[in-house]
C-alpha cells in the first residue's frame, strides 16, 4: 500500500501534540522555569587527551553570583556513566580523554556569571600524544586510554572456510569503505531542570529515551536509592539515539542538590558537537566471492570502528553492525571480525540505525560492484542470494520467519523508477549525468540476544473516568502519542476524549524498557493486547454488577460501555460513573520480554523488517554536485498502526540517510571538532531533498505471526546511502567507496566539448 | 569577559565618526549586525564595549542612478539590505549578476537584516564576484570626506592582511557601478555559487563574469571573477586579456581553461586542485553557453 | 570627551528601555542593547515558542516576524527592535488556527516540532509579502528553517498546499 492520507483514510489522524506544537505552547522540558532558578554550566576539557595536574575553583567560588561550583571531589556515588559500561567519569580527575570531557560545573545567578566563572576555574594538564585514528588506537606504540588498553570490544564470527572458496570463485572484489563522524542534529540540543524536593528527592526535567535507565544511573553516581529520583523526560525535540545516554543530567542533579535550588542547564549548540555522541565513523573491508551464475560463496569483513574516548554503546553498535555486515543473503562461508577501538575523538555511541548504516553501506556495494563484474543485472543478482522465508538469520541464529527481504526485493519494481531505470536516462544538459540505484537492507529490531529487553505498561480506569495507559517511553516526535491513540480507539472504539496517556514520568509510569532500537511500537502493541482482554472483563464484571446488564452484551463505546437494548443502541453508564463505583479492581499490569532468538548468538537478532529503495540522481560533472531527485522505498513491517507516523519516519530517516550520504560529517582535526555548528555541519535544507518519496508499505505477515507491527524508526535511514551511490555509479561510471561523497571525485574536464554522447570521467575509479 | 557596554545610534556619519574617534579600538560599526553577531557566537571576534549603528544615517540604504554629464552609475548604499537589493528594478535592470548574487547569500531571513555592506565588508562575501565584474568602485568616509575606491584594489590589498578581525577605520557608505546605457548587442552574464548543499551554504566556489561577443563567436569585452571558501574574490585579468577579440572555439576554450587554471594557481597557490578545475570548468561552460544562447 | 547629549545614546548598561510590540501588545522593558531579541522573547517575557537552537542564525528555530517580515531573533539586538512591531509564534492564530498551521497538523509536518513554529513564522512572513506565492517561492522561504525530523516530507505537502 502506497501511504497517502488517502490509502490511510480515517487513522490519518492529527496528532494529539499538534495543536500545541504548532501554535508555540508545548513547553518542552529546556522551555521550563522554576522560581530562584540557578543556571549551570560544566568546564570541558582545554585538550583531547592530558593529565590533569591540578584544579583550582577558589577565584571562580568567590566571584559574586556563583552558588557552587563543583568537581570530581563532590560526586556522592559513582564518578562514573554509561549505558553499558560506566567508564566515562561525570568528572575527570586524572586524565581527560576527549575534548568534551567534564572537569567541573558551576551554578550562579545568570547565565553569563556561570559562563564566567568557567573562565575562573584554574586546570593544569600535562598534555600527552593524541589518538585520532582508529588505526593509531592500535599501534603497538600509541598510549593507552583505559587500563585495558585501547580495544573496546571484538566480534569475531565465523562459518565455512572464506579463504579456500575465496581461492576458487570466479570473481572476488575486495573494497574498503568509510563512513563519516554523523551528528544527530536534534534541533533542541541536550537540556534539562533539576529540583530538589522538600521531601528530600530529586526532580529531573531532562531528554532521554529510557527514563528508568537514566534514574538508575543518576542513582548511582548521587549514591541514593533510585526512588528518591523522579526523572520527567518527555516531550523532547529531537533524539535519534543521541540523548539515550546520558548528558546534562549528572551535572543538573549534583548541582541542584549541592545548591538546594532548582538548576537548569541547556548546552549551546556548540557545546552539545563537542561533548554530544555521534554515529562511530566505520572503516569497512570486504572481499566477497561469487561462482559464475552469481551465487555468493565467500564473504570476509573486518570492521573498524572509532568509538571515540568512552564505551557508551560502543560494544553493542559492533555486534549490530558484525550481523548486519551478513543481510539477507545466504552466503556458506562467512567471516566477519569487528573492532570497536578507543581514541581521543568525540564519543560515538547510539544513532538511528546502530551500525547497520555504515555496514549496509559496503555490503550493498560489494554486491553491485560484483553485478557488475559478472555481467549479472544486480537486482537478479541479489535474487539468486536472498533468504527464504524459514532460513537461519545472518549469524546462523533462528529467526521468526520472515520473507520480507524477498517482498521488498519484489515490491520496488512497482516503482516509477525501475521502469525508468531500464531505459537510457537522456539529460537535457550534457555535463548533467542521471543514474538511478536500487539496494536493499535487512534490519533487527529489539535490543538483540543477551541484552535485557524487558517491556511492560499499565491499563486503567482513572478516577476521571478516562481509560488511561501508562508506558514507560518517550515522545521525541516520531509519534508515539498518536500511535498509542488509535491503538487505544480501535482497541475501545471510544472517542479521544474518553483516553488518556502517560508517558516520560518515572513516578507514574511503569518500566517498559527504552524507547529505541524500533521496539517501542510492537511493545506497546503487545502490551495492549495483553491487558485489554483482563480489563474489559473486569470492566464489564463491574457494569453488570451494577446495572443487571449481561457482559456479554457489553461493549465499550463513545464516552461509556453500550448494549442492545430492543434493537436499540443504549449507553449504559459513563466511563465516569464507573469510575465513581471505584477503580482499584480496574488496573492491570503486565510484563514481558521483548521476542529474543533461542539459539545465544550475542547480539543476534529474531524479528527483522526489510526494505528496499530506488534513488535517481543529477550529477553535475562540472562541479561534482550531486542532486537525489526522487526516492521510492518500500518496507516490510507489518501492519501500519499510524500511517502519518509510519510515512514520517520514512521520510525523516531517508533525508538523514541522504546527509549521511551527500553532506554530513562531524569533521575532526587532531582529535577537535573544526565543524561546531550548522553553518559548517551541514544537513539537508528544503532544497536539497526531492519533493515528494513514496513509502509502499508491505503489512503482509507470515501466517500465524503474533508480534504485530514491527518498528520503522530506523529502517527509513539504512539502506538510501548504498542507492545513491548505485545511482552516481550509474550516471558516472565512478564508484564511490568514502562517504560523504567527495565532490572532487565527479567532476571531469569539458565535457560538453567533446563530442561523444555519454561523458566518460577521467579517472578510472572513485578510489 | 568583554561585553558590550554602548550602543550609539548616531544620525550622520560626522557623529558616527567622532564616536568612533573617542572610542577607537574600543568601538565597531554595526550595519545589519548579523556577521557580527555570528563571529561573536563563534569566538571568532572580540565583542567591542561600544557598537555604532549605522541604521540611523540617513540616505544609506538607497538604490539610485546618478547622472552626470561625463558617467552614469548605480549607487547602491552600503545599508540597503539584501533583500531589498534583490527586489530592486534598477539592480534587476543594469546588475543581473549582483540580484543572482545576494539570492544565493544565505538564507531569506539574513537578507531581511543583513546588509550589501556588511557583505562587501567580510572580503569573502558572495556579492563580491558579481560586483567585481560589474567594475565596482567602493566610496568610504575617512572622517573628513569620502573617498572613493576600487573594489578590485580595496580586495587585493585586503588579500594580504587578516580577512577577519582587522578592523577597518573607515566606513563604507556606497557602491557605485558604471552603467552601460546603450547595451552594445549580444551582452553575456552569468553568476554560479557551488557550497556544500544546495541552498544557504557556505561557498567552496563563485563564479560571475559578464561580457559581450563581438561578430559572430568573437568575444569582444570581457570581466571575470572568481571567490569562494576564505578566498578572497580576485579579476581574472589573464584570463580576461586571453579571452578577448577571440574566437570561442572548442580549442580555444579548451585552452582557456588551462588559463584560468593557471592563473588561479597564480593568485593563490593554496587553492585545492578541486577548485581550480570547478572555477574553470564553470567559466568556460558559462562562456559556451552564453555562445550557444546567441 | 565627545558631549553625548548630542547623539542618540541608546543606553547604558540596563539603564536602556526598550519599546516595541510584540504579538499587538505594547512591551516596554529595561533591557541591555545589545542583549538579543531571543533572550528577551523567551528569558525576560517567557515565551517559549520561539526556540533556540544554532545561535547563529542558521537553523530558523528562533523566526519571528519584525514588521511582517522573517528575521532569526539571535542575530537581532534589543536596539534594533525599537519603536518595530514584532510578532512570535504566539501571535500566530491566537485566536483561531492560522490555516498554515492548520495545514501543518493534517499533512503531518511536523514530529517533534522544535523546528515547528519557525517554519510556520516563515511562512506567514511571506505569505504577508505576496499572497499566492508559488511552489519554489515557499521552498525558497524556507531555505533558512531546518528540520531534521521529517526529512520535509510533510513540509512539501504543506507547500503543496499553500501554493495551489
Amino acid at each position: 500500500m502506497l501511504l497517502d492520507q488517502d490509502s490511510a483514510g480515517d487513522k490519518w489522524r492529527i496528532r494529539p501534540d499538534g495543536k500545541e506544537k504548532v501554535t508555540g505552547k508545548l513547553r518542552y522540558l529546556t522551555d521550563m522555569t522554576f522560581p530562584n532558578m540557578l543556571y549551570g554550566r560544566v568546564l570541558r576539557s582545554d585538550y583531547p587527551h592530558a593529565r590533569i595536574i591540578s584544579i583550582d575553583t577558589l577565584k571562580a567560588k568567590a566571584l559574586e553570583g556563583v552558588v557552587s561550583v563543583i568537581t570530581h571531589e563532590d560526586i556522592p556515588g559513582l564518578n562514573g556513566f554509561g549505558i553499558s559500561n560506566p567508564d566515562q567519569p561525570v568528572f575527570c580527575f586524572d586524565f581527560v580523554r576527549y575534548e568534551g570531557d567534564a572537569i567541573a560545573a558551576v551554578a550562579a545567578t545568570t547565565p553569563e556569571i556561570a559562563e564566567e566563572a568557567l573562565h575562573l576555574i584554574e586546570v593544569e594538564y600535562d598534555k600527552l600524544p593524541i589518538i585520532d585514528s582508529a588505526e593509531k588506537a592500535l599501534l603497538p606504540t600509541a598510549p593507552k586510554l583505559h587500563s585495558n588498553g585501547n580495544i573496546l570490544h571484538e566480534t569475531d564470527y565465523c562459518r565455512g572456510n572464506t579463504e579456500a572458496v575465496l581461492g576458487k570463485c570466479v570473481c572476488v572484489i575486495e573494497e574498503t569503505y568509510e563512513t563519516p563522524r554523523q551528528m544527530h542534529t536534534y534541533l533542541e540540543t541536550e537540556g534539562g531542570i533539576f529540583v530538589p524536593e522538600k521531601d528530600g528527592r530529586l526532580t529531573v526535567y531532562a531528554p532521554t529515551q529510557h527514563g528508568y535507565k537514566d534514574r538508575m544511573q543518576l542513582g548511582r553516581i548521587l549514591g541514593v536509592p533510585d526512588e528518591r529520583i523522579r526523572v520527567i523526560s518527555s516531550p523532547i525535540g529531537g533524539s535519534f539515539g543521541g540523548k539515550d545516554e546520558l548528558n546534562v543530567q549528572p551535572y543538573g542533579a549534583l548541582l541542584s542538590l549541592s545548591c538546594g535550588k532548582p538548576v537548569k542547564i541547556h548546552y549551546s549548540r556548540w557545546e552539545s558537537v563537542k561533548a554530544g555522541l555521534k554515529r562511530h565513523p566505520m572503516k569497512i573491508t570486504m572481499k566477497t566471492g561469487v561462482d559464475a551464475n552469481g551465487k555468493v560463496l565467500a564473504h570476509e569483513v573486518t570492521i573498524l570502528s572509532d568509538t571515540g574516548a568512552y564505551s557508551t554503546l560502543g560494544g553493542p553498535v559492533l555486534n549490530f553492525a558484525t550481523e548486519h555486515a551478513i543481510g539477507p543473503y545466504q552466503i556458506p562461508n562467512v567471516v566477519v571480525k569487528g573492532k570497536a577501538v578507543f581514541t581521543n575523538n568525540g564519543v560515538s555511541g547510539e544513532f538511528r540505525g546502530f551500525g547497520g548504516n555504515q555496514v549496509i553501506f559496503a555490503l550493498e556495494g560489494q554486491i553491485d560492484r560484483l553485478a557488475e563484474k559478472l555481467h549479472i543485472d544486480p537486482w537478479e543478482l541479489r535474487r539468486r542470494n536472498l533468504r527464504n522465508l524459514n532460513d537461519l538469520g545472518p549469524l546462523g541464529q533462528r529467526v521468526y520467519p520472515t520473507n520480507g527481504a524477498f517482498e521488498v526485493w519484489e515490491a520496488i519494481q512497482r516503482s516509477p523508477l525501475w521502469e525508468k531505470s531500464k531505459q537510457d536516462l537522456e539529460s537535457s544538459d550534457r555535463w548533467i549525468q542521471r543514474g538511478i540505484g536500487f539496494s536493499m537492507a535487512m534490519h533487527g529490531s529489539g535490543l538483540g540476544f543477551g541484552i535485557p529487553d524487558p517491556a511492560g505498561g499499565i491499563l486503567r480506569l482513572n478516577n476521571k473516568g478516562k481509560i488511561e495507559v501508562a508506558f514507560g517511553h518517550e515522545e521525541f516526535g516520531q509519534g508515539l502519542l498518536g500511535t498509542l491513540e488509535i491503538l487505544l480507539l480501535d482497541h475501545f472504539n471510544c472517542e479521544k476524549e474518553d483516553i488518556h496517556i502517560v508517558i516520560g514520568d518515572t513516578d507514574l509510569v511503569p518500566p517498559s524498557g527504552s524507547s529505541t532500537a524500533s521496539r517501542t511500537t510492537n511493545m506497546v502493541w503487545q502490551a495492549l493486547n495483553r491487558l485489554k482482554p483482563q480489563f474489559l472483563s473486569a470492566l464489564y464484571e463491574k457494569v453488570e454488577n451494577e446495572t443487571g446488564v449481561n457482559r456479554k452484551d457489553l461493549k465499550t463505546g463513545s464516552g461509556g460501555i453500550w448494549t442492545y437494548k430492543n434493537g436499540k443502541k443504549v449507553r449504559v453508564m459513563t466511563y465516569g460513573e464507573v469510575a465513581k463505583l471505584g477503580i482499584e479492581d480496574l488496573e492491570f499490569s503486565t510484563k514481558f520480554h521483548y521476542p529474543v532468538t533461542p539459539d545465544p548468538v550475542m547480539g543476534g537478532h529474531y524479528l527483522y523488517t526489510c526494505t528496499s529503495v530506488a534513488a535517481e540522481v543529477e550529477v553535475n560533472v562540472l562541479t561534482g554536485t550531486v542532486k537525489v531527485v526522487a526516492i521510492d522505498h518500500t518496507v516490510a513491517a507489518g501492519p501500519v498502526i499510524n500511517p502519518m507516523g509510519y510515512l514520517g519516519q520514512i521520510e525523516g530517516g531517508s533525508i538523514m540517510a541522504l546527509g549521511f550520504t551527500l553532506s554530513e560529517d562531524a569533521v575532526m582535526e587532531s582529535s577537535e571538532y573544526i565543524t561546531l555548528n550548522l553553518d559548517t555541519y551541514v544537513i539537508p535544507t528544503i532544497l536539497d531533498v526531492p519533493r515528494s518519496q513514496s513509502v509502499d508499505a508491505i503489512e503482509k505477515l507470515p501466517d500465524g505471526d503474533p508480534f504485530g507491527p514491527r518498528g520503522v524508526g530506523e529502517v527509513g535511514s539504512v539502506a538510501l546511502a548504498p542507492a545513491i551511490v548505485a545511482a552516481v555509479k550509474n550516471a558516472t561510471g565512478t564508484w564511490i567507496t568514502k562517504l560523504p561523497i567527495n565532490k572532487e571525485k565527479l567532476i571531469c574536464d569539458l565535457p560538453y566539448l567533446n563530442n561523444e554522447k555519454k561523458v566518460g570521467i577521467t579517472h578510472d575509479s572513485g578510489r | 569577559m568583554l561585553t558590550v557596554e554602548k550602543v550609539w545610534r548616531p544620525k550622520d556619519l560626522y557623529d558616527a565618526w567622532s564616536i568612533h574617534q573617542t572610542y577607537k579600538d574600543a568601538s565597531c560599526f554595526v550595519s545589519g549586525g548579523t556577521w557580527l553577531r555570528t563571529q561573536w557566537k563563534g569566538g571568532l571576534r572580540h565583542i567591542s564595549p561600544h557598537l555604532i549603528s549605522l541604521d540611523q544615517i540617513h540616505d544609506m540604504d538607497k538604490i539610485e542612478e546618478k547622472n552626470t554629464s561625463d558617467r552614469s552609475e548605480l549607487l547602491i548604499g552600503s545599508m540597503t539590505k539584501l533583500a531589498d537589493c534583490i527586489k530592486h528594478p534598477l539592480l534587476n535592470k543594469y546588475g543581473s549578476a549582483i540580484v543572482e548574487a545576494c539570492k544565493r547569500i544565505a538564507a531569506p531571513s539574513i537578507r531581511n537584516q543583513g546588509t550589501i555592506g556588511g557583505n562587501i565588508l567580510t572580503k569573502t562575501g558572495d556579492s563580491l564576484p558579481a560586483l567585481l565584474i560589474h567594475d565596482a568602485t567602493l566610496t568610504w568616509f575617512n572622517g573628513k570626506e569620502f573617498e572613493n575606491e576600487s573594489l578590485e584594489v580595496y580586495l587585493s590589498n585586503a588579500k594580504y592582511k587578516e580577512v577577519n578581525g582587522v578592523y577597518h577605520p573607515k566606513i563604507l557608505v556606497s557602491i557605485a557601478i558604471p552603467l552601460i546605457k546603450n547595451k552594445p548587442q549580444n551582452r553575456f552574464s552569468f553568476y554560479q555559487k557551488v557550497g556544500k548543499r544546495e541552498a544557504f551554504t557556505p561557498s567552496i566556489i563563485t563564479i560571475a563574469g559578464t561580457g559581450n561577443f563581438a561578430a559572430n563567436k568573437q568575444i569582444g569585452t570581457c570581466l571575470l571573477a572568481a571567490g569562494g571558501g576564505t578566498s578572497v574574490p580576485f579579476r581574472l585579468t589573464s584570463t580576461e586579456l586571453a579571452l578577448e577579440n577571440n574566437d570561442l572555439t572548442k580549442d580555444f576554450l579548451q585552452h582557456i581553461q588551462s588559463v584560468i587554471y593557471r592563473e588561479l594557481q597564480r593568485e593563490d597557490s593554496t587553492i585545492s586542485e578541486y577548485k581550480k578545475k570547478v572555477t574553470a570548468n564553470l567559466i568556460v561552460y558559462h562562456l559556451f553557453s552564453s555562445l550557444k544562447n546567441l | 570627551m565627545i558631549q553625548e547629549d548630542k547623539f542618540m545614546l541608546v543606553e547604558e548598561k540596563i539603564q536602556y528601555v526598550l519599546n516595541f510590540t510584540l504579538n499587538g501588545e505594547e512591551i516596554s522593558i529595561a533591557v541591555h542593547p545589545s542583549r538579543r531579541l531571543v533572550d528577551i522573547i523567551r528569558t525576560d517575557l517567557d515565551l517559549t515558542g520561539t526556540k533556540i537552537s544554532c545561535e547563529i542564525g542558521r537553523c530558523g528555530a528562533c523566526m519571528v516576524l519584525i514588521d511582517g517580515i522573517p528575521h532569526n531573533s539571535c542575530l537581532t539586538m534589543a536596539y534594533q527592535c525599537e519603536g518595530k512591531e514584532i510578532e512570535s509564534i504566539e501571535g500566530i492564530g491566537k485566536n483561531k488556527l492560522d490555516p498554515i498551521q492548520q495545514c501543518f497538523l493534517e499533512e503531518g509536518a511536523f514530529q517533534c516540532g522544535y523546528c515547528t513554529p519557525g517554519m510556520i513564522v516563515s511562512l506567514k512572513g511571506l505569505l504577508n509579502q505576496n499572497k499566492s506565492p508559488n511552489y519554489d517561492e515557499i521552498e525558497q522561504s524556507l531555505a533558512g528553517n531546518l528540520c531534521r525530523c521529517t526529512g520535509y516530507g510533510g513540509i512539501n505537502r504543506v507547500i503543496k498546499r499553500l501554493s495551489k
